[in-house]
């Protein structure tokens, strides 16, 4: 048996360039053709105008999502959930392969016929906590099948198990700073991009190397995560463009969405609460933006657009707190 | 090794039927440690997938109902 190593986390993600991201973007960019051109962090710089950008993808697996996108008249939804399941598998056949060259790199079977095919590899998958029909957890399966996850080798698997929720619950009893002990109960909060979830759960053992725990109440998901930040920060860059039409006709019509991907951006978002970030103001490199541009309306200086970290709220919305604004 | 902790009666139904592990299988970030107690049955690699939702786009309200 290999002996066990500790946890490595795949950082070298193609296009990501020396950054080690942990997370690769669930994106992929297609030609018109409907072949795929790139995906995850090779789709920077691949968006040529020409093509057609999927994204969030996974959660259009379920009818139901699907249908609630559509109804609301989401250009970028998927046609059906037969499209997204292609999106998904296409993705997903991507990651495989880079995890795949990762793992036999690192293992020192590249180079050596059939590479890591004859390994017990155990693939496992966690689900949406909103996921709640077996369906759409069968329809998973198949796409990670599909995608190479399992069917390699003889002694290859691939699981769907945990809900994320319940992944996440096991990650704080496994890895937290905090000592559990017989009894304990913990909550967590596994606040992500599209999804929130709960899980509420009681300590059973203790044991340091096989703790155990229960769920005390059905673990729940809601529909709140991160991406709204980066749709109320589009909302806000849209709003300076337009006010000035002449600007607006010179950017690309994608320009606020360009902003919430850049580097910076995310920086920003991800860091925001740091004490080293939290300045009075932020400024947004605009790529394609002139270094010497300035527009006091825009808000744009030298090439970079200005934020400010909060401002009062309006009386009629005040509840003790701020909220960002231009 | 004892018996089973999850409760999965408290799981919404369809999720009962899913091939939960008896024992915590799970380490984290995200999951990869297997916590089987049979050495022989351990795999020589296991992968764990996060496949969540990095995005940024055209956002819809997706869950307006926590359903």
């Amino acid at each position: 048996m290999t002996p066990r190593t500790p946890i490595q986390v795949i950082s070298d993600w193609p296009g990501s360039g020396d950054r080690g991201e942990h997370k690769v973007p669930t994106t992929l960019l297609y030609h018109a053709s409907g072949m795929l051109s790139s995906w995850g962090f090779l789709c920077t710089g691949d968006d040529d105008g020409t093509k057609t950008r999927r994204e969030f993808f996974k959660i259009f697996l379920e009818a139901g999502t699907l249908a609630d996108a559509q109804a609301q008249g989401i250009s970028s939804a998927p046609s059906s959930t037969l499209e997204a399941q292609r999106f998904a598998t296409d993705y997903l056949s991507h990651v495989y392969a880079h995890v795949k060259e990762s793992i036999e790199r690192e293992t020192g079977r590249r180079n050596l016929p059939g590479g890591w095919a004859g390994l017990a590899v155990e693939f496992v998958f966690s689900v949406p906590t909103t996921w709640t029909s077996l369906g759409v957890v069968n329809t998973f399966k198949t796409v990670i099948r599909s995608a190479g996850f399992g069917v390699e080798g003889p002694r290859h698997s691939a699981e769907v198990d945990l809900t994320e929720a319940e992944a996440a619950a096991v990650a704080t009893l496994k890895t937290s700073a905090v000592v559990f002990d017989m009894g304990s109960l913990f909550l967590t909060v596994d606040a992500g991009g599209g999804t929130a979830d709960l899980a509420l759960m009681q300590v059973t053992s203790a044991d340091q190397q096989v703790p155990q725990m229960k769920s005390l109440n059905p673990v729940t998901g809601v529909g709140i995560g991160a991406t709204m930040i980066d749709r109320m920060f589009m909302k806000m860059v849209e709003a300076r463009v337009n006010a000035y039409p002449t600007i607006a006709a010179a950017l690309p019509p994608d320009y606020p969405a360009r902003l919430a991907r850049s580097h910076q951006f995310r920086t920003f978002k991800h860091m925001f609460g740091e004490r080293a970030y939290m300045q009075p103001v932020f400024r947004i490199p605009m790529e394609g933006v002139a270094h010497d541009f300035s527009h006091p309306g825009l808000g744009i200086e030298n090439g970079r657009m200005v934020f400010s970290m909060c401002v009062p709220c309006p009386p009629s919305r005040c509840r003790g707190l701020t909220y960002l604004d231009g | 090794m004892g018996a089973p902790n999850h409760r999965f009666s408290q799981l919404p139904p369809p999720l009962r039927e899913l091939p939960l592990h008896q024992h915590i299988p799970f380490s984290i970030p995200l999951q990869a440690h297997k916590m089987n107690g049979d050495a022989t049955a351990q795999p020589d690699i296991v992968v764990a997938i996060d496949f969540g939702t990095t995005y940024t786009g055209e956002s819809p309200t997706l869950y307006p109902d926590h359903r």
